[in-house]
């Protein structure tokens, strides 16, 4: 009996938490709802696409399927320049509406963290200079990048270089 | 005087032939008195010839006039017996008596004439007496005269004359050496008096230096007695130098075998270091073998961590199925994290032995190399130690000939004080005696002094005697009065001398 209620009470509170997959981007933290995540590889074989923009460092095989490689440095404005050997770690995004699967180069792969709602804040749409692709805040320590607006800002061009924090 | 000799009654009765009488022995006189006169300023001898001589021709003539006098006298009275007028009657006796008064008379005439030559004689003898003057004394009285007891007493006066002249120029010239002599026997005095001035002052000085050399002598004996102690002194730090150097030798010995202990000592710690040095490379080499070791570890735990998430992302993907692996999965997760902090402890830690390591390398190359350049000066030091012991020895063997040296310099000197002490002690009894002696001298000296002041004085006075006498030798000439042939009075020679003859009598 007290067994179900712990596991009821352990259910709600598992509804009232959200699991982040939090990184490291030169002096940043992000973090990555953990449901958009299908993977992380470390330190990817990269190869450059010509004409890409900006964003896309290049493209990596994994697991037979080629995933194209954002360098979240160059989102951030910091050096990019990376090598054929991608020092970091590929975040893969899972998301059944992405054509091409894609994947974020982050410095560091802190871990998954869980946290509350309450620790949660959305950014507001009206700010012109935030960046399209952040979509929440977690208690003023990292913000909560969504995959498909960032792929969108790329698509369209409109991926700002830096964030505005 | 002459009248009682003469037996006259009485000076009235004294007529012509008086007269004549009383001229002659007037000149003789004035003869007999020149050389009284001349003798004021010579000798009696000079004095006693001129007498004689004087005495002898006054004889000669008084004689004669005595003879001459008694005739006259006889025939006077005859007249007077004769001139009664009451018997006035011719007789032949009478007659023959005028005829004996004729006689007379003619006598007289003759006499008259007689006398009037002598009288002329007697002038020209004075004439000739007076022109004498001092460079020619001799008269040269006419000899060639009547009577001749007159031509002998001109013959003598020019005898006389001539001796006087003679023995005027002896005595001129006696007089000239005289006050030559007197003047350099002043001269001589007073240079006398000069040198025994100096020999007094010199004596007083010899006096003073034998005083001064005793004292200067007592000091040299007191710095010798000094010299003794400082020379004893030395002995005795020579022999203490002597004793350290004997230590110094033999601690410099004992330094030499200590500082090639030290060497010995120092190449094994060299040796050693080199030894731990290349003990402590190959623990670094082993350390960055683990540091190699550690990153493939912590690579490991990187991917573990890697592999869990990857886990948990496909176990949230399985929902609720998928808790039980995502459980795994975390564990595994924090396994890796853990692998990984204890691989970063580990790193860490190496980093800092392979640090300390690297400090050690670096020190014990620090040391190393001091104790090669340490090892270097003690082998210098080494070879200073030797060099130290050699000149120890050598210095050794030099004090211990300064000691020798030393003890023999010592006896010489207490020799040498001895003889200075007794030559002191000599000083001292010969200073007295000197300064006896030397006030004995400078008394004679200052006596001697005075008799040559004394002499020098003297021999002015006779000096200046022999040149009065000089002169008045060269201005004398024969006394007479303005008159003539009547001085009042002879001089006598009875008659006290003059103040110049009885100085030259008391100089002489």
């Amino acid at each position: 009996m007290s067994q179900s209620r712990s596991d009821d009470a352990d259910a709600i509170a598992r509804k009232h938490r959200v699991e982040f997959v939090h990184v490291r981007i030169d002096t940043e933290r992000w973090a990555i709802e953990r449901g958009r995540v299908r993977r992380l590889v470390r330190t990817p074989q990269l190869t450059r696409i010509p004409r890409a923009p900006a964003p896309i460092a290049g493209a990596t095989e994994q697991s037979g399927t080629v995933t194209a490689v954002i360098d979240g440095r160059t989102l951030c404005g910091a050096d990019a320049g990376r090598g054929q050997q991608a020092d970091g770690t590929l975040v893969v995004f899972e998301g059944p509406q992405l054509e091409q699967r894609t994947g974020l180069l982050v410095d560091h792969v802190q871990g998954i963290e869980s946290h509350s709602v309450d620790q949660i804040s959305a950014v507001a749409d009206e700010r012109p200079q935030s960046p399209s692709y952040h979509c929440a805040r977690i208690d003023e320590t990292a913000w909560v990048l969504d995959p498909n607006r960032l792929i969108d800002a790329i698509s369209t061009g409109n991926a700002s270089v830096t964030s505005d924090q | 005087m002459l009248l009682p000799i003469m037996g006259l009654p009485g000076t009235a009765r004294i007529g012509y032939h008086h007269r004549v009488s009383l001229a002659v022995c007037g000149g003789i006189v004035v003869v007999g008195a020149i050389p009284v006169v001349v003798t004021g300023t010579v000798n009696r001898e000079l004095i006693a010839a001129a007498a004689g001589g004087t005495a002898i021709g006054g004889l000669i003539g008084l004689v004669g006039l005595v003879h001459l006098m008694g005739q006259i006298g006889g025939l006077l009275s005859d007249v007077d017996a004769d001139a009664d007028p009451s018997v006035f009657s011719p007789t032949a006796e009478q007659s023959g008596l005028v005829g004996r008064i004729a006689t007379h008379c003619m006598t007289l005439q003759r006499l008259q004439r007689e006398t009037t030559a002598i009288e002329r004689t007697a002038m020209s003898y004075r004439r000739a007496i007076e022109e004498t003057n001092s460079t020619e004394m001799t008269p040269h009285l006419d000899t060639a005269v009547e009577p001749e007891p007159l031509a002998g007493l001109g013959t003598v006066i020019n005898t006389a004359f001539n001796d006087l002249e003679a023995r005027i120029g002896e005595l001129t010239s006696f007089a000239t050496e005289v006050a030559t002599y007197g003047q350099e026997l002043r001269m001589s005095s007073e240079e006398l008096h000069d040198g025994s001035q100096q020999v007094t002052e010199t004596i007083q000085e010899i006096s003073d230096n034998a005083h001064r050399q005793h004292q200067e002598l007592e000091t040299v004996a007191v710095e010798m007695e000094a010299f003794s102690t400082t020379v004893d002194e030395i002995a005795d730090a020579a022999t203490d130098v002597a004793a350290l150097s004997t230590r110094t030798v033999e601690t410099g010995q004992s330094g030499r075998e200590s500082a090639h202990t030290a060497i010995e000592g120092m190449h094994q710690i060299e040796a050693e270091a080199t030894e731990t040095i290349e003990e402590i490379e190959a623990l670094t080499t082993a350390v960055e073998q683990i540091d190699e070791l550690i990153d493939f570890i912590a690579e490991i735990a990187e991917q573990t961590n890697m592999l869990a998430l990857n886990a948990n992302i496909e176990a949230s993907r399985a929902g609720e199925a998928g808790d039980g692996f995502g459980a795994v999965a975390s564990e595994i997760k924090a396994l890796a994290e853990r692998t990984k902090d204890a691989a970063t402890d580990i790193e860490d830690r190496l980093a800092e032995i392979q640090h300390r390591t690297d400090r050690t390398v670096t020190e014990v190359e620090a040391t190393s190399e001091r104790i090669a350049a340490n090892a270097d000066a003690i082998e210098n030091a080494l070879t200073a130690l030797d060099e130290i012991a050699a000149l120890a020895q050598e210095t050794n063997d030099g004090v211990q000939s300064i000691r020798q040296m030393t003890a023999q310099e010592l006896e010489t000197t207490q020799e040498i004080a001895d003889v200075v002490d007794r030559t002191a002690q000599t000083a001292a009894s010969i200073g007295e005696e000197t300064t006896e002696e030397s006030e004995t001298v400078v008394a004679a000296a200052q006596a001697q002094t005075a008799a040559l002041d004394q002499i020098a004085d003297s021999a002015g006075q006779l000096a200046e005697r022999a040149s009065r006498l000089s002169s008045l030798l060269g201005s004398v000439t024969p006394a007479s009065d303005s008159n003539g042939f009547e001085p009042e009075g002879p001089p006598s020679t009875d008659a006290a001398p003059s103040d110049d003859q009885t100085t030259l009598e008391n100089s002489h």
